[in-house]
């Protein structure tokens, strides 16, 4: 049996309780918070559970009172928007012509009011939130995938197929992204959401892709990446189990920045008739006649789909400036 | 004496703006089974080339251009990818020099000697972390099974390199490539990890290619001695045999720049000059700039490997000696 001799200068020869001990081979955190936390005995921490990355991100991320604010308000709104209209149905598209324009906070049957068709103004607005919401994360799923995949392989491998693939993210970023949603639109015979969310994911992946391919620059040269090589793991176990999660902290907050500005971009689209056809209600499409109803009575219906958009959007921006400093607490 | 390892004429380069680097330039050595073989030699003299050479993780940029690599008998140059892919971390292993950065941030340390066993044994989850706890004590970390819980960063860099150990013998492998272990450790915990790893070898019967620049550690480790310079090995003999009679110049002045205890010194022995340019080795031997001695032919040819020392297995490349 091969043992190495206990130290004399190891915990075991019995040093001070609680005093972490500079010569033993087993200074640990442990030992380290307890010289950062003087007031908090050693073997208190000791019991403590080991923590890993991501749950001490998770620890840090609720320490961040604003974040965890959002989160808040952004659970809210996707809970509203999933159950809500399950619940109500298509109250949503119930024309109703003898009370069109009915002003919000009036009586409980329609609370914040009905439209020019007489249609109920909140169902309205959660339906919309689904479409919103599904929108936006369904585009950042296809820029992950994309992005990526794409950008993974260009900076594991390198050389001409990093050149090739950088080449065409180039193309890609020289697109005109109107011009596109228009052109497609046209060639597929009509406005549908599956063609928004696909031109969205196809024509806005290269941020991610190329934070991807940074991130693989820089970790492939990693001694550990080198070791696990010299283990014998294959290229496709280097790029899945030592590279890709080392490389993800970026774009976690990258993907969830996406998220808030794929859904103001879907609003432009929808304002601009190019997303979800009517009678269908996006907060894009809702805003469509807003100039006649901001010089109307009527500035109710501008205002509520506006702030919806912009609550959504500033509530995942600042869940995403939460989840970067959980990750990156050098930051703050 | 079986040979584990025998290398022939290994030649390695890199293409580098400006250039061919010859890091490796035709170097032989031989392992035999069990033994403990040191390589020593400055920066760039191509030790730690020579070794990713035999594992074949080589920069793109990094080509072995000739010669052979006999594991077992089996040339592992030319070998296709997946065959090498099982023969790395299964029969050949290598631990590196820096035991902070070698490990994965995101694993505890018991799943990555756990993956390092499932990577060549069909064992299951519960198996191969069995078998890293068992590692872990066996490389004389207290309390393996909380430990095997902790990520690298709760660990020390002794610990580290224990770990790294655990996962390089983790699957028994008949040699172990060592490319300065102790090195990024201060003394203390150096002399622990040397002490381990003479104690592992005894265990697991592995053979270890110790790459080093102290000889301090190749006194302590090794059963014999290769000395490289300028991409060649210029002298290689049994380590006693070293210590006692260098006949190389290049060994020599090694040997006399070391500082001793009891001597009076005003300086230390220094060998002028410095390493050759890799991009413009001179003709010759590459050591013949920076030798006291210079000795004819020297300036043209270069000089091969043979015993020209006291013993057979003394092997010196000096053109003094023929």
């Amino acid at each position: 049996m091969a043992q190495v001799p206990p130290l004399p200068f190891g915990p075991a020869a019995g040093g001070l309780p609680g005093v972490p001990d500079q010569l033993s081979v087993e200074t640990t955190v442990d030992q380290e918070r307890a010289i950062v936390q003087p007031g908090v005995k050693s073997d208190e921490l000791a019991g403590a559970p080991e923590l890993g990355f991501w749950r001490l991100a998770v620890i840090r991320f609720f320490h961040h009172r604003v974040a965890t604010g959002a989160l808040l308000i952004l659970g809210v709104i996707v809970l509203a928007a999933v159950v809500v209209p399950v619940i109500t149905g298509n109250l949503y598209s119930i024309q109703d012509y003898r009370h069109p324009y009915k002003a919000p906070f009036q009586n409980l049957q329609h609370i914040l009011g009905t439209d020019d068709l007489g249609r109920d103004e909140l169902a309205r607005l959660l339906r919309g939130a689904r479409v919103s919401l599904m929108v936006g994360i369904l585009a950042v799923v296809g820029y992950l995938v994309i992005g990526g995949g794409l950008g993974a392989l260009a900076g594991y491998y390198g050389g001409w197929l990093d050149n090739a693939l950088m080449r065409f993210t180039d193309i890609i970023i020289s697109m005109p992204f109107l011009l596109v949603v228009i052109a497609v639109t046209a060639a597929t015979g009509g406005v549908r959401l599956s063609t928004v969310i696909i031109v969205i994911a196809a024509t806005g992946w290269f941020e991610i892709g190329r934070l991807m391919r940074a991130q693989f620059l820089v970790l492939r040269e990693q001694e550990f990446v080198q070791a696990a090589r010299a283990l014998g793991a294959s290229n496709t176990r280097i790029i899945l189990r030592h590279i890709l999660p080392n490389a993800l902290a970026p774009i976690i907050v990258s993907a969830t920045l996406g998220v808030s500005g794929i859904i103001l971009l879907e609003a432009a689209l929808g304002f601009l008739g190019y997303s979800i056809p009517p009678p269908e209600p996006s907060w894009g499409n809702m805003l469509q006649n807003f100039e006649e109803y901001l010089l109307s009575d009527h500035t109710y219906l501008v205002i509520f789909p506006a702030t919806a958009l912009v609550i959504t959007a500033l509530a995942i921006n600042l869940v995403g400036d939460g989840i970067r400093d959980a990750l990156d607490p050098r930051q703050r | 004496m079986s040979d584990l390892l025998r290398i022939e004429d290994l030649h390695t380069q890199f293409h580098v703006h400006g250039g061919t680097v010859k890091a490796v330039d035709g170097v032989n050595l031989t392992i035999p089974a069990k033994a403990t073989v040191g390589l020593v030699g400055e920066s760039g003299s191509g030790k730690s080339i020579t070794a990713l050479s035999i594992m074949r993780l080589l920069e793109k940029n990094g080509r072995i251009t000739q010669g052979h690599v006999f594991f077992h008998g089996q040339d592992l140059v030319g070998l296709p990818d997946e065959q090498m892919q099982e023969i790395r971390g299964n029969d050949i292993s290598m631990i590196f020099q820096e035991p902070m950065t070698a490990l994965n941030p995101v694993f505890t340390v018991g799943d990555q000697i756990a993956e390092a066993v499932r990577l060549h044994q069909k064992v299951d989850r519960e198996a191969g972390l069995k078998r890293a706890i068992e590692m872990l004590r066996l490389v004389g970390i207290s309390d393996p099974k909380r430990r095997a819980g902790q990520y690298p960063h709760e660990l020390s860099g002794g610990m580290r390199q224990r770990v790294m150990i655990a996962m390089a013998l983790s699957t028994s492998p008949e040699l172990l490539i060592a490319d300065e272990p102790t090195t990024a450790l201060d003394v203390t915990i150096q002399a622990q990890i040397l002490k381990l790893m003479r104690n592992l070898k005894g265990e697991f019967g592995s053979a270890i290619l110790l790459i080093t620049h102290d000889l301090g550690v190749v006194a302590e480790m090794c059963d014999s001695v290769a000395v490289m310079y300028a991409g060649r090995i210029v002298e290689q003999a049994p380590t006693e045999e070293l210590f006692a009679s260098p006949k190389h110049p290049y060994t020599q002045g090694l040997l006399a720049s070391i500082p001793r205890l009891g001597k009076k010194q005003e300086r230390l022995h220094v060998i002028t000059g410095s390493v050759p340019n890799p991009l413009a080795v001179p003709p010759g031997c590459a050591f013949r700039p920076r030798c006291p001695i210079k000795a004819p032919r020297s300036d043209r040819d270069i000089p091969a490997l043979k015993p020209n020392g006291s013993t057979a297995e003394h092997l010196v490349a000096c053109w003094q000696y023929e």
